[in-house]
């Protein structure tokens, strides 16, 4: 270490020191003094230049013996606002005064203000371990420059530990970084699997080939969720994550977690309980989707690690006035329940009890971590009680906003894709997998699609055809979907509707598809009826006299059922059974010219379609029932039957994933 | 009319479970159903106070199995079943000894109750018109 580096070192270590020689000539001084006081110079006089009080009444530097040793309090006369607390000290082999001290605390925020935004005060205290050093007086100098060098090592060993410790960081970072980005990359193939599989279950398979497709699509389905869980994670995390706040009815929600959990309770015999106080408020204000979530983790929780008995959910108000409700949910097993020591890290991502029970029992470990940033998110509070082998007991409690019944969107997975029918589409995406998928999943209700490979492509399209709505995949090579926008919008003038189609589920990237100039979006990979839902909800928006109509409408069933609870599922199981084949007979009749028996068989399945309220055809089936060769051609007569074949396969797909059916 | 009889015969099974239903919700319990002509003639020993019958079935068409339930037991209640817009065959089949008809639309549940209230009024002034044999022996 050279003289003069030392010397530097000495100046930062002690920021506030003044070292004067006999003459009381300053020959040094801190990096924080030389800051605060420009004026000061090396050579200047200590004792013309500065105040000393505590030494005697009279404040005369006389004897500069005197001062040391002493605690004195020390101000530069030409800026005195800032007092110095410290000591002077005298090295006597360099024959030289040394005042070490710390700022006065009333000056604090000046000194901050002037030379400290880089120099940590409290840091400062290492100074006192400095100043006994000194007090031993038989220090030498090259001691004393010893001294400084390990301390100036020390100082490098820290600062190697802080770039260490920032390396870890970068890498926990990093590691969360590949988590988010592999998920997203994750997403665009499962887009494409998922797709591949919902295809092949349409293509009438064997029970045995039934199976392992079901399985298929309950694996992926996993997959997706525990991508999911990792993107919500990351999202939380970035601050991304922003809930919702709509009317919804909370005993929905929970009927709706059961529906999905039923299947699960029900193979491993457990009983699934609801206790639902009806004073609970009809609707709260909220995210609907977001509590369903955290209960359906718990509840999921609850059901994975309880081999036999029960689990239960229970709500109830604990507080009510006038605007706000507060709800208490609890969720309770009869599972293996939690020793203490987990129960404190149950929050902590990527935990499960121990690693030999994550065998058994599956999962990320993000499930509770997640739980837990949504209820904080809310203002919720959530707490744990188990007891290792009785049980666990989960209680949430949220305080929401009380809302009007009247306001809640009813979630209408019955939707009506004859509006799609004749539309053109645009696909742009250059994935040929996602192209495949979606174009499989609009073909069903002809429509006319064009395809292009990228946004170059889709705006040569777009120059000579018009569409009725622009699908745009985001990232594509040669021109992304955000560019081809911003040229479609602004220098095509083209006001067709386009929506996004991105596996990126952050809010900033979607945020940025509005801007400039998409009208909505979907995520991939996405459920088909949340897809056709949005073309349509755009198509919509195009034709409002379109409206929406029911694709069906159990409520006729269930009023005749009169408390019969197997007659809606039996019904639906005979029409499951019936109407399918009696709709294959009339397209293959058609087919073959045989007439009578078009007639006939559409005859027969008026009744179903009546009770199963399946308006959008009712007419058409009254036409193929009285059908008259003479008077109708043969091309009327094939566009009905596609119709009804149409909508009798959206209604056999919606209630085969949607309704209790009998088995 | 809780005590009836019953016997319903449509060959689409969809709308036979809801006439099922119908009966059950205005209480009659005792029900068999059957999906073709030929089993319910099999099953006539069992004594049904009352058929329905689906007027158009594929098989053996409802005007032949009324004929041969008539023919087999002429005190059988039959009431025939149309689809919506078929009354006229129905109501021809009055004329070969079907009881009454019903469309099925839209209130078939009253019209079935109204039905069956009647088919019990005539059994009641049947039976006060027609004294037993033994009121006729000891007159």
């Amino acid at each position: 270490m050279t003289e003069k580096s030392i010397d530097h070192t000495f100046k930062l270590l002690l920021p506030f020191h003044l070292m004067f020689n006999e003459d009381c000539k300053i020959v040094s001084f801190g990096i924080s003094m030389e800051k605060l006081f420009p004026s000061l110079q090396i050579g200047d006089d200590f004792c013309i230049n500065f105040n000393v009080d505590g030494v005697n009444s009279n404040d005369e530097i006389v004897n500069l013996k005197e001062l040391v040793n002493k605690q004195i309090v020390l101000s530069y006369k030409s800026y005195d606002h800032i007092h110095f607390a410290g000591i002077i000290e005298y090295i006597e082999q360099e024959n030289k005064y040394i005042f070490i001290g710390n700022p006065h605390l009333n000056a604090r925020d000046i000194v901050i203000e002037k030379t400290l935004k880089e120099i940590d005060l409290d840091k400062l205290n290492s100074i006192k371990g400095l100043l006994d050093v000194f007090r031993k007086k038989q220090i030498t100098n090259l001691e004393f420059k010893e001294l400084l060098v390990k301390v100036s090592q020390h100082k490098k060993l820290n600062k190697e530990l802080e770039i260490a410790l920032k390396e870890t960081q970068k890498a926990s970072d990093s590691k969360e970084a590949f988590l988010t980005n592999m998920s997203h990359e994750i997403r665009t193939p499962l887009n494409g699997i998922i797709g591949m599989i919902r295809k092949l279950r349409k293509e009438n398979p064997t029970i045995t080939q039934q199976n392992y497709i079901d399985n298929a699509l309950r694996a992926c389905k996993h997959l997706l969720s525990l991508i999911n869980n990792i993107l919500d994670f990351s999202k939380i995390k970035a601050g991304e994550l922003i809930l919702e706040k709509i009317d919804f009815n909370l005993e929905d929600e929970i009927d709706d977690v059961k529906k999905i959990l039923i299947s699960q309770a029900s193979d491993k015999e457990l009983n699934f309980e609801i206790d639902f106080e009806p004073t609970v408020a009809k609707a709260l204000i909220g995210d609907p989707a977001r509590i369903r979530q955290i209960l359906i983790n718990i509840t999921g929780n609850a059901i994975k690690f309880t081999e036999k008995g029960f689990v239960k959910i229970a709500c109830k108000p604990i507080s009510t006035n006038s605007e706000n409700q507060t709800v208490e949910i609890k969720i309770t097993d009869s599972g293996i329940g939690m020793s203490e020591n987990y129960l404190e890290k149950i929050f902590t991502k990527f935990q499960q009890e121990d690693t030999s029970s994550s065998r058994r029992h599956q999962g990320s470990g993000l499930g509770m971590t997640i739980t837990k940033e949504l209820v904080d998110l809310m203002e919720g509070t959530i707490t744990i009680t188990s007891e290792k082998g009785l049980g666990t007991e989960v209680t949430l409690i949220l305080n929401l906003p009380i809302g009007n019944p009247d306001n809640i969107e009813i979630l209408d997975t019955n939707i009506n894709t004859s509006i799609l029918e004749g539309k053109s589409i645009l696909i742009v995406e250059d994935n040929e997998m996602n192209r495949y998928v979606a174009i499989n999943t609009l073909e069903p209700y002809h429509v006319k699609i064009t395809e292009a490979q990228n946004g170059e492509k889709a705006l040569e399209i777009l120059k000579n055809q018009s569409f009725d709505i622009i699908l745009m995949d985001l990232q594509m090579p040669i021109m992304g979907g955000e560019r081809a926008t911003e040229i479609i919008r602004n220098e095509l003038n083209i006001g067709t509707p386009i929506i996004a189609l991105t596996a990126n589920a952050f809010i900033k990237e979607l945020e940025k598809c509005i801007a400039v100039g998409m009208n909505n979006y979907i995520i991939k990979p996405f459920e088909e009826i949340h897809f056709l839902k949005i073309i349509i909800k755009e198509l919509t928006k195009l034709n409002p006299q379109e409206s929406i109509v029911q694709l069906y409408d159990l409520n006729r069933l269930k009023e005749m059922a009169n408390g019969n609870e197997n007659f809606v599922p039996d019904m639906l199981k005979l029409f499951l059974n019936l109407v399918p084949k009696s709709i294959d007979l009339i397209n293959d009749s058609s087919k073959n010219n045989d007439l009578e028996t078009v007639r006939r068989t559409a005859h027969k399945i008026k009744p179903s379609i009546n009770n199963l309220g399946i308006n959008s055809i009712k007419e058409d089936i009254l036409l193929l029932e009285k059908w008259d060769e003479l008077n109708q051609s043969k091309d009327e007569l094939e566009t009905t039957i596609k119709k009804v074949n149409n909508v009798i396969h959206q209604v056999v797909d919606s209630i085969s994933t949607k309704e209790k059916i009998s088995q | 009319m809780n005590d009836l009889k019953l016997f319903l015969v449509d060959d689409d099974a969809f709308y036979l479970n809801i006439l099922k239903q119908h009966l059950l919700n205005i209480g009659c319990d005792n029900i068999s159903t059957f999906e073709n002509g030929t089993d319910c003639l099999n099953q006539l020993q069992d004594k049904p106070d009352v058929i329905f019958l689906d007027y158009s079935m594929d098989t053996l068409s409802g005007v032949e199995v009324l004929n041969k339930i008539k023919r087999n037991n002429p005190n059988i209640f039959v009431v025939m079943i149309s689809a919506q817009g078929d009354i006229q065959p129905a109501v021809n089949s009055l004329k070969q000894g079907a009881f009454d008809y019903i469309e099925k639309g839209d209130d078939d549940q009253s019209k079935i109750k109204e039905v069956l209230q009647r088919i019990m009024d005539v059994r009641e002034l049947l039976d006060s018109s027609k004294p037993s044999i033994f009121k006729r022996l000891f007159k």
